[in-house]
């Protein structure tokens, strides 16, 4: 066996693993808060990997520029999205709010097909990332280790956010137990509301993030959300540190396995899923939802 | 200070409350006894609008609260110790205060000690994962979390249900304090022994309907009451306490 081979692989596994995270962790938020199955989360995510090339394009701004407004941009739309059609049906039962996000997700593609078309982008990495560095023998990109450093970092301010503030004791509270956080006070629809603008904001970060890695296209963003629920019902529905690890173990076994069984590594991820989820329903970690 | 007028509610299609009509006045401790199914509990998740009044009103300091949401019913004070305790167990027992203390507008930080005060056995594991404290601990923490929202009325839900009698007396001890501080409580109570060593007005609510309402010493004299409402069990209770 190639020693080298199989870092390399294990760090495409890591730099993806890192995406994931930041995917991952608003999906599990928002199921956490308000046991919302998101699939429009995914085509959140690309909604960010086009607003950071129409950024650059339109303005004129500068790559890092853009990477921060790309967020600021798409936290609106899922706002308006939540208040609009989330939250009028929160008290019906949690099919309808799967059934909701599943059209908004095709919707949401539909509109960036009209507006954008269908074709494929791929945008340059920034100066002065574009070029490469040497490990395990290979020649790899910076802007890869870079956008996982950005990544991973970002993910740690998520968790610090939760474990840490006022607002965050308000989201762990709701995650455990929604009526009775309510009961003490807590305003759960709103939080709700901003946790799943918040959520949004995470995934078009990861996908601006992501341009200059992955295929800009319309549908780019439903490997990640099949991937990111992988992630998130591993770890356990909810359970934020769970989810991480879920993201890394999804991330590593399709790169790792990726490099040697080729496709048939998706077979394993999806067994190592289902063997989990037969004798731990509810996660790997605990403390989440039966999937 | 609490008016419940002629107040009716529906677990779908079950009618379970018809027409409740109670009330507590400011710093009363006032006990709502009937057999299981009553309507005792459902009065309660009336009250801090968990479960919708479909008629009647809800009346908190000359306020109607039945339309509010029940974040904004806790936001003008009143607090709910529900009867399975639902104590946040992936949070420690000093955030499960500290959340209850931060989530009103009422109180501050410095509410979370002082509602650790009323028990000393929780504030030995403050930082403790709530999930892993027994039963009666965590019913003192649902009473302590209740607290640090400095409500003006409590509506407690059977606080000593499957207790040890040490932490029956740890509860009722946590029920007086929280009176002589100021804090109006609505009891509901099976052990009807506690109910008569701490009530001062007693309703009696028999298939969603208030049956009899009257002072420790009127209910104590009134033993058909016990008897038809609340069977013979709590009448020899009764004699026993009397006694």
């Amino acid at each position: 066996m190639d020693l080298n081979f199989f870092l390399s692989s294990a760090l495409n596994g890591v730099v993806y693993g890192a995406f994931l995270l930041l995917t991952s962790l608003g999906l599990s938020l928002v199921f956490g808060l308000g046991r919302v199955v998101n699939f429009a989360h995914g085509a959140l995510y690309a909604l960010g990997g086009y607003a950071v090339i129409a950024i650059i394009n339109q303005t004129g701004a500068g790559y890092w520029t853009a990477l921060l407004l790309a967020p600021l941009a798409v936290v609106p739309i899922a706002i308006a999205i939540e208040r609009a059609t989330i939250h009028p049906i929160r008290n019906r039962s949690d099919v309808y709010t799967l059934l909701v996000t599943f059209g908004m997700s095709f919707m949401l593609i539909g509109a960036i097909e009209y507006v954008w078309g269908t074709g494929t982008t791929l945008l340059k990495p920034p100066a002065p990332f574009e070029g490469t560095v040497e490990i395990f023998g290979n020649q790899y990109p910076l802007y890869r280790l870079l956008a996982a450093g950005v990544s991973l970092a970002v993910s740690g301010g998520v968790f610090a956010f939760i474990q840490w503030t006022p607002i965050g004791l308000r989201i762990r509270a709701i995650t455990d137990d929604p009526g009775m956080a309510e009961a003490i006070g807590v305003n759960t629809k709103w939080l709700l509301t901003l946790v799943f603008g918040a959520a949004a904001g995470l995934a078009a970060f990861a996908g601006a993030l992501g341009a200059p890695i992955f295929a800009v296209h319309p549908e780019m963003g439903m490997g990640i959300l099949l991937d990111s629920f992988l992630a998130v019902i591993l770890g356990g529905l909810g359970n934020l540190p769970g989810s991480a690890v879920g993201a890394m173990v999804v991330a590593l076994t399709k790169s790792i396995g990726g490099g040697y069984i080729a496709d048939w590594s998706v077979a394993v991820l999806f067994a190592v899923v289902a063997i989990a989820l037969i004798f731990r329903p509810t996660g790997v970690f605990g403390r989440g939802r039966v999937a | 200070m609490l008016v419940l007028d002629d107040v009716h509610a529906h677990y779908g299609t079950a009618h379970v409350l018809h027409g409740v009509s109670l009330r507590v006045e400011r710093g009363q401790i006032v006990c709502l006894v009937g057999r299981n199914g009553a309507g005792k509990s459902t009065s309660l998740k009336t009250i801090i609008g968990v479960v919708p009044a479909s008629a009647g009103t809800v009346t908190f300091r000359g306020n109607r609260i039945d339309a509010l949401a029940p974040h904004t019913i806790a936001s003008k004070g009143i607090a709910w110790v529900p009867e399975d305790r639902r104590v946040f167990g992936s949070l420690s027992v000093e955030e499960n205060i500290r959340v209850a203390a931060q989530a009103t507008a009422r109180s501050g930080t410095h509410r979370v000690a002082e509602a650790l005060a009323f028990f000393p056995d929780l504030a030995e594991r403050a930082k403790q994962l709530a999930a892993s404290l027994s039963g009666g601990q965590q019913q003192m923490l649902a009473m302590a979390r209740a607290l640090a929202s400095r409500p003006e009325l409590m509506l407690l839900d059977e606080p000593t249900e499957g207790l040890a009698p040490s932490m029956v007396q740890a509860i009722r001890t946590g029920i007086l304090q929280s009176r002589e501080q100021g804090v109006s409580i609505l009891l509901v109570e099976q052990n009807f022994r506690l109910a008569l060593s701490v009530g001062d007005v007693f309703f009696v609510i028999s298939r969603g309907r208030i049956v009899y309402r009257g002072t420790r010493a009127e209910i104590v004299a009134a033993p058909d009451v016990i008897r038809d409402h609340l069977g013979l069990g709590q009448a020899k209770e009764i004699a026993k306490w009397q006694e």
